[in-house]
């Protein structure tokens, strides 16, 4: 098996993606109007010292020469200092990354598990009521944004019944597990404190629901079609033929085939969760990396800007290649058209 | 008839779509004895992979509705057998190769697996060691070389006859009486096609295995069958010994599909049969080959011919041979 090249042409080409994102960003980021050094020191300060700030900023050479020195200290994990917060960007980010890819795992879980199995349902019951309850619940859910669900989802659960906890990651009388992660279920449970083990995902319930929601029932969708669609085909009826039993047929034979369409939607739902991840951040006080990103975006904070759409290039180039790996996995024609043959 | 291994009799099947029915079988009527060679010769979508499709209980169901007719497979209703029955059936009864190898393969499980599922179901065996055996035997057994490296590989990894070989292994992982090869090696160069044919032909005499060829080319009815079927339109219109039938045709039909063949010796370009298959959703009244055919008589537009048997060995369904227009 020739698997492990193919990882290593895939990774190599995520690198380049990773070089391309930079430089986009990094210029973007600086042709945004305005002297990050002025906003920084405010009005009121002198031009000597927006002046010593743009040099040492190196805000005062070329942007390529910009480029390379920041491209340096990346590579010596700095990411400048945010000039707002006064702190490391670095910091800020190992802060409330940890948060928001929580939430993004758990909406990420939520797809693959409901979706798939709703699909499967659909697929089996098609046109019959169940399967049209659910079509029309998949519309619904599809068309609707994540901050509409969520405020429903504070509403319903929240206050009127209330159920589960809407604000931030535990209750205020349970003490936070030490961090090692960052993430609060995994921290709670490598310290064996299952009290905030349960509390956090208490927590964790309605933001990761809302934000799945829509990719929900778009995996559901396309396992349903996918599904029916090789049910057709020749290979179902001929695994038939052979005598095999027909909850090995459907199980194993129209199985797999048809979750490969399914797990390729889900890694391009579920990078883009971390970007829907905004409001419903917002709505449910969480701190993650999705709010932050939108406030220092609000305020031109140029380093901390590039820092985020950085990390979140990483966390999508990963995910992307993960998906990848299990599509190439699940579907031997990928990875075997990948070496030529 | 003695010795009657499948007994097909007047089976219908439509298929629903939206707005109606498909009438696709409007009769259906054929036998076959034990390790006899027949041939089901008809245009494509005249309905030969829709009959054996349901000979072997796989029709989809829906869209596929069985409206009449019966089918015995050595003496048993197949029409009426519960899953678990229908999957002895296929285990130990009839198989079948399907028209187009590729699809007929799942892409994404390796031969062997596929193979060693066949055989464990099939022969209700556990042991992984002996399963592997039996696998290896098999691709022998259809002159695959290299059972081993075939085992591990992936579909897309052979050639189109090494797919097919693999499909027929398939079929046969466990003693069959009755195998269906349906248009086996269509998709095929000729050459390949005919080591195919002679590959079936040597494991039905080998194993005593009757064949239901199927297929729309004649040469290869004549030179690998004993006995033929005509098919137009989802129903059989003519039956006869293979040689009897190619001497003398006598289905409008027939005569007109054999005409069609272009021969190596005739001047011209061979003739088609002008018109063309009818529309399933309102087929033609009566006979249902009445709008392409010639001859013609008011009788076929109204009246569906019955097989009419000419002598002992040739039936034909047209009324030009009844009994009541001679």
């Amino acid at each position: 098996m020739h698997f492990s090249r193919y990882i290593v042409r895939r990774l190599g080409y995520s690198i380049f993606v990773l070089i391309g994102l930079s430089i986009v960003v990094f210029i973007i980021a600086r042709l945004v109007p305005g002297d990050p050094a002025r906003a920084a020191l405010g009005p009121r300060a002198t031009q000597e010292a927006v002046e010593a700030l743009r040099a040492k900023l190196h805000l005062d050479k070329p942007i390529y020469v910009q480029y390379f020195f920041w491209l340096r200290s990346v590579f010596q994990g700095d990411f400048g200092e945010s000039l707002y917060t006064r702190r490391p960007v670095v910091e800020d980010i190992k802060e409330f990354l940890p948060a928001t890819l929580e939430l993004a795992l758990f909406a990420g879980l939520f797809m693959a598990v409901f979706g798939l199995l709703l699909g499967i349902v659909s697929a089996r019951y098609a046109n019959t009521w169940v399967d049209n309850c659910i079509r029309v619940l998949a519309y619904i859910g599809i068309a609707t944004p994540a901050f509409v669900v969520a405020i429903i989802l504070i509403l319903l659960f929240g206050m009127y019944y209330e159920v589960f906890p809407t604000i931030g990651r535990l209750s205020p009388g349970i003490a936070a597990p030490p961090r090692f992660t960052g993430l609060m279920t995994l921290d709670s449970l490598l310290s064996g404190n299952w009290r905030a083990f349960f509390d956090a995902l208490k927590h964790l319930f309605l933001p990761a629901l809302s934000l799945s929601l829509g990719g929900l029932f778009q995996e559901a969708r396309i396992t349903r079609a996918s599904m029916l669609e090789n049910a057709k085909r020749d290979f179902v009826s001929a695994a038939r033929a052979y005598g095999i039993p027909e909850r090995v047929v459907v199980s194993k034979y129209l199985f797999k085939p048809s979750i490969i369409p399914t797990v390729s939607i889900l890694g391009l739902d579920f990078a883009s969760l971390i970007g829907n991840a905004f409001l419903v951040e917002l709505l449910f006080n969480w701190p993650g990396l999705s709010r932050y990103g939108i406030n220092v975006m609000l305020r031109k904070d140029i380093e901390a800007i590039v820092a985020v759409v950085m990390v979140l290039g990483v966390v999508f180039t990963v995910v992307n290649i993960l998906v990848d790996l299990v599509v190439a996995y699940l579907d031997p024609r990928i990875r075997l058209v990948e070496r030529g043959e | 008839m003695q010795d009657v291994l499948l007994d097909v009799q007047d089976l219908v099947v439509h298929f629903r779509v939206y707005g109606g029915y498909l009438k696709v079988l409007d009769g259906v009527t054929l036998q076959v004895r034990s390790q006899e060679r027949v041939g089901l010769v008809g245009e494509t979508g005249c309905g030969k992979t829709t009959t054996m499709k349901t000979i072997m209980g796989i029709l989809p169901q829906p869209p596929g509705v069985i409206r009449g007719g019966r089918i015995f497979f050595r003496g048993q209703n197949v029409l009426a057998m519960r899953p678990q029955e229908l999957e002895r059936l296929r285990r130990s009864g009839i198989s079948m190769i399907f028209q187009d190898p590729t699809a007929a393969l799942n892409p994404v499980f390796t031969i062997g697996e596929q193979l060693e599922d066949a055989i464990r179901y099939a022969l209700g065996r556990t042991d992984h060691a002996s399963i592997r055996e039996r696998a290896i035997e098999t691709l022998r057994s259809v002159a695959l070389p290299d059972p081993l490296r075939i085992l591990e590989s992936y579909p897309v990894q052979l050639s189109g006859g090494m797919r097919q070989r693999v499909c027929i292994a398939l079929a046969l992982a466990s003693p069959k009486e009755l195998l269906i090869a349906d248009e086996p090696g269509t998709s095929l160069d000729v050459t390949i096609q005919d080591q195919i044919l002679r590959l079936i032909h040597r494991l039905a005499e080998d194993r005593k295995m009757a064949v239901i060829l199927i297929s729309h080319s004649l040469g290869v009815i004549r030179e690998w069958t004993e006995r033929v079927y005509v098919m137009y339109a989802g129903t059989i219109v003519e039956e006869a010994v293979t040689q009897e039938l190619f001497a003398q045709p006598l289905h409008p039909y027939t005569k007109a599909l054999i005409a069609c063949v272009p021969k190596l010796t005739g001047e011209g370009i061979a003739e088609g049969i002008p018109g063309r298959i009818p529309d399933y959703f309102e087929p033609p009244s009566g006979c249902r080959f009445h709008p392409r055919c010639p001859y013609a008589l008011d009788i076929c537009r109204k009246e569906k011919p019955k097989l009419f048997a000419v002598c002992e060995n040739h039936r034909v369904a047209c009324f030009l041979f009844g009994e009541e227009n001679r």
